[in-house]
């Protein structure tokens, strides 16, 4: 199993190539500007390839963080 | 790629997209690839409409999109879908003359069909075969998408869409569809090398789509040139001994085939075809060869020839201005008479004189006054002709029917064939009358119908056709960097030199006349009527 900073790490990460901007693993939608709806469409399907997750319509709205998405791949692993 | 930003200039294209669902997740997408073709688009918003009312619109984009999702009012509409969206495209025609692409989700391939009919009378109106596109995909829609992206498509019918819209529709929107491919031979056309493998180079299955790719491209109107760094007799030989190939020599009107530069080659090419450079993709599988090319002709198009030759045909069909709306009967005659040029030439060196030339070649001259059936040869011609174009108007759709139309302007078709071939329409007329009193605002011959020095008795024909009592016609013109061929026979027509901008008068009765000349004339008139 994956150490759950090591994947928050990981996360925002793979967050940061999709906003062109380097972000933390506290980052969120509230605390982001460039992580508008249209980016976070971006986001939620990177982030559904990277761990082979398939997310459904509730989780897409309601993963709007770095250490969110990170706790959902955590459950997928 | 999304995140790739383009460090070449692009030209900045206003984008107004009307919609009742998401267009922003296309757009994002479309960037690189429209950057790929040239082209920065600037999306100018407008509110979501079921009803598509087009109410409020500001100023005029260059182009407008109706991005629809038939969803939302199929069960009201049923059948009548297609004439309600024929309305709102005729409705949006009337309130802008920018090109209209029409982008409808949801139509079955047949209903699809039957509105891209309906939509081809509407000036400047295209429809996007979306459901082909759509057809070919596992999961086109993604219902999880609907309420938080705004639409229903799956990302990757927006990714597919994208590319699309930016390599394919929007390209031939906005500039005329390119006129040549030119290739190289060896590892582009088949795996190996004619110099060392001999005629045992092989043919894959990608190399041999690739090849069917280019017949059709042929068939479809565009030039296919060759240039190749090997001997023109081995050349030769290869093709007679590969019938397995489906490309044949022949399919070729032009064909470089020696040891100079490659960019060199592609110009005498291109001086052969008539075109220019900027009409060109190249196909080359060495990198260097490429390099070569855009570092002497920066404005040809370039490929590279991928191992894989099924990767190279799709670069090619998504190569931007390749892909074409349609196929018309001019596109598929144009190859063919651009190869009776050369017997034409012939024909030309071995005759006394005019008269002779023409009564072998036994030209026929046909000439439609207000002909609304060739609007959109009339906007092709006005848009692609370069050296036999006055005034370099550029007319778009909507004002070439305005042309058609109003009762004191007109538009007149000249078509053109010999005992060689049918060149189809080959010049075109633009302008206003009153009282006999003609105002040519432009007159254009295609360059393929140029050296058969029948420019004056074109332009005489068409005149003494609309209006036979009238003794002088008022040329408008525009000095441009190519269409000298054109103010050349102004200047020599009107008798004066002209001016960097301006109009001059020519007496009709100066130009020459058919009874004087072998030729047929056919006059068609008032096809308006």
């Amino acid at each position: 199993m994956k150490d759950p900073k090591n994947l928050e790490i990981e996360v925002a990460k793979l967050v940061s190539e999709i906003l062109g901007e380097t972000v933390g693993s506290d980052a969120s939608r509230l605390t982001v500007a460039r992580w508008d709806s249209l980016k976070h469409m971006e986001v939620i399907f990177a982030f559904e390839e990277a761990y082979g997750v398939r997310l459904d319509e509730a989780e897409m709205a309601a993963l709007s963080s770095v250490k969110g998405l990170a706790e959902r791949a955590m459950k997928q692993a | 790629m999304l995140g790739l930003k383009p460090t070449w200039s692009c030209r900045e294209v206003t984008v107004r997209a009307h919609r009742n669902h998401s267009f922003e997740h296309v757009i994002s997408a479309a960037g690189a690839w429209a950057a790929y073709a040239g082209i920065k688009m600037n999306w100018a918003e407008a509110p979501y409409d079921d009803a598509l009312s087009m109410q409020g619109l500001g100023e005029q984009p260059d182009l407008e999109v109706i991005w629809y999702d038939v969803e939302a009012v199929q069960a009201t509409l049923g059948d009548e879908v297609t004439g309600w969206l024929l309305s709102r495209a005729q409705a949006l025609r009337k309130l802008s003359s920018a090109p209209i692409l029409m982008i409808i989700i949801g139509l079955g391939e047949a209903t699809e069909q039957s509105l891209g009919k309906l939509i081809s009378a509407v000036p400047g109106v295209r429809l996007a075969p979306t459901s082909l596109v759509l057809a070919g995909m596992a999961n086109p829609f993604d219902e999880r998408l609907r309420r938080l992206s705004g639409s229903r498509l799956s990302e990757t019918a927006n990714l597919m869409l994208a590319k699309e819209l930016a390599c394919r529709w929007l390209p031939v929107m906005l500039a005329p569809r390119l006129k040549a491919v030119i290739v190289d031979l060896d590892q582009t056309l088949y795996e190996g090398v004619l110099g060392e493998d001999g005629f045992q180079v092989r043919l894959s299955a990608g190399h041999a789509a690739l090849q069917s790719a280019l017949k059709a491209l042929k068939d479809s109107g565009v030039f296919l040139g060759m240039v190749s760094k090997n001997a023109r007799e081995d050349v030769e030989a290869l093709f007679t001994a590969r019938p397995d190939f489906p490309l044949r020599l022949a399919d070729f009107s032009a064909t470089e085939i020696g040891w100079g530069s490659k960019s060199e080659a592609i110009q005498r090419a291109c001086h052969q075809l008539r075109i220019d450079p900027s009409a060109v993709v190249f196909i080359d599988d060495n990198p260097g060869e490429l390099l070569e090319v855009a570092a002497h002709l920066s404005q040809v198009g370039l490929i590279h020839a991928a191992p894989d030759a099924a990767q190279t045909r799709r670069n090619l069909e998504f190569f931007p201005g390749i892909w074409t709306w349609g196929v018309s009967h001019t596109d598929m005659i144009r190859v063919a008479d651009l190869n009776a040029e050369i017997q034409r030439r012939n024909i030309g060196l071995q005759a006394a004189d005019k008269t002779a030339y023409l009564r072998e070649l036994a030209p026929k001259l046909e000439i439609w006054i207000r002909p609304v059936a060739l609007r959109d040869r009339l906007h092709e011609l006005s848009n692609k002709t370069n050296q036999f174009n006055l005034s370099l108007s550029r007319l778009d759709e909507v004002t070439v029917d305005a042309y058609l139309h109003h009762p004191d302007k007109f538009a007149v078709a000249v078509g053109l064939s010999d005992r060689l071939t049918d060149s189809g329409i080959v010049g075109a007329m633009f302008g206003s009358i009153k009282d006999n009193e003609i105002i040519v605002e432009e007159w254009l011959i295609s360059c393929r119908a140029l050296g058969r020095e029948l420019e004056g008795l074109m332009a005489a024909s068409a005149l003494r056709a609309l209006a036979p009592e009238a003794k002088a016609a008022t040329f408008r013109y525009k000095s441009g960097p190519r269409n000298s061929p054109g103010r050349d026979w102004l200047a020599k027509s009107s008798g004066g030199a002209l001016e960097h901008e301006g109009s001059v008068s020519i007496t009709i009765s100066t130009l020459p006349a058919i009874a004087d000349l072998p030729i047929n004339l056919t006059i068609h008139s008032n096809e308006r009527s």
